[in-house]
């Protein structure tokens, strides 16, 4: 059993949460979600993040919109989908019953 | 010293130093060869180049170039192929279609042909060697005569793949999903096995 497999795999389910949250603030651009992500250490490089929202967006979770910006060409701004705020709302209840259970758990012991 | 060259990253002409050039095309054949059978790949890769071109332009200056120091920069932050899809999951998944045992697609090899190219498409299939198959039918012939009936009925059976790609499809097991759309439209799974005992009848 490899620790870092592990955690990559607990940071992957939570990883679409994060992602889907940070788009349900209106629309933003790839490269702020990447800072934050960052941030946050949920992500360690780049290019991770592409593939993710490539596949929320095909899954009809997300959607973009191309814009014009003062420096260099139009950038893709992302937003969620009617489904996607559903979808977010529902993981949201998710993660805050896990966290619970798990503090809970982790404070018996 | 080293040549400068202009090239078109994201739709943006960036200057670029040749070595850092064939740097960062190393890398980005990476990741479309990691990509390929990704859904949407081609634009995940977009996205990348994309991402790339700003990360170039937050640190060009005016009359600078991109040297291979701003090329590996860029693909530390960016990740390579392999960390992409370890840390996505992607990984698993491509591997997978690799890997799966698929069942071999017999087609005759309309690049490779004395007739009807059906000795190269057993060759291919078996991983010999064309020349051996053709060869051993020839003696075949020789020694019998029947296989001519058995090669007109397998030139009329077998599928034709005149495309390299339909190469690649039998050796490597695992087709390409674009070639296997192109081979599902035409293709007749014809074991091999019933072909050589059918062979083997004719011979006896």
């Amino acid at each position: 059993m490899n620790i870092e497999n592990t955690q990559s795999q607990m940071r992957k389910g939570v990883l679409e949460y994060c992602i889907l949250t940070l788009a349900s603030d209106g629309e933003v651009y790839a490269s702020d979600i990447i800072a934050n992500l960052k941030e946050a250490k949920l992500i360690v490089v780049e290019g991770t993040l592409y593939p993710l929202l490539t596949r929320l967006k095909n899954a009809g979770l997300l959607k973009y919109e191309w814009k014009e910006s003062d420096q260099g060409p139009p950038r893709k701004y992302y937003s969620l989908t009617e489904a996607g705020v559903l979808f977010n709302n529902q993981l949201a209840e998710t993660w805050s019953e896990l966290n619970q259970s798990v503090n809970q758990l982790t404070k018996k012991i | 010293m080293n040549k400068i060259i202009k090239i078109n990253l994201a739709g943006q002409a960036v200057s670029i130093d040749e070595q850092a050039y064939d740097s960062l095309s190393q890398y980005m054949r990476s990741l479309e060869k990691h990509f390929v059978n990704t859904e949407s790949g081609k634009e995940i890769l977009e996205d990348i180049e994309a991402r790339i071109a700003e990360l170039f332009f937050a640190t060009l200056r005016n009359n600078d170039f991109i040297s291979e120091m701003h090329v590996q920069e860029a693909i530390t932050l960016m990740g390579t192929a392999q960390d992409m899809g370890a840390e996505e999951g992607e990984e698993s998944e491509t591997t997978h279609v690799f890997s799966e045992p698929k069942r071999k697609k017999l087609f005759r090899d309309k690049n490779d042909t004395v007739f009807g190219g059906v000795c190269s498409g057993i060759g291919a299939y078996y991983g010999l060697d064309t020349s051996a198959v053709r060869v051993i039918f020839v003696l075949l012939v020789l020694l019998a005569g029947a296989p001519i009936v058995a090669y007109i009925v397998l030139w009329a059976v077998i599928p034709a793949a005149n495309l390299k790609i339909g190469i690649v499809c039998m050796v490597m097991r695992a087709p390409f999903q674009i070639s296997q759309t192109i081979f599902e439209k035409r293709q007749l799974t014809f074991p091999v096995t019933c072909v050589m005992k059918h062979l083997n009848g004719l011979r006896t």
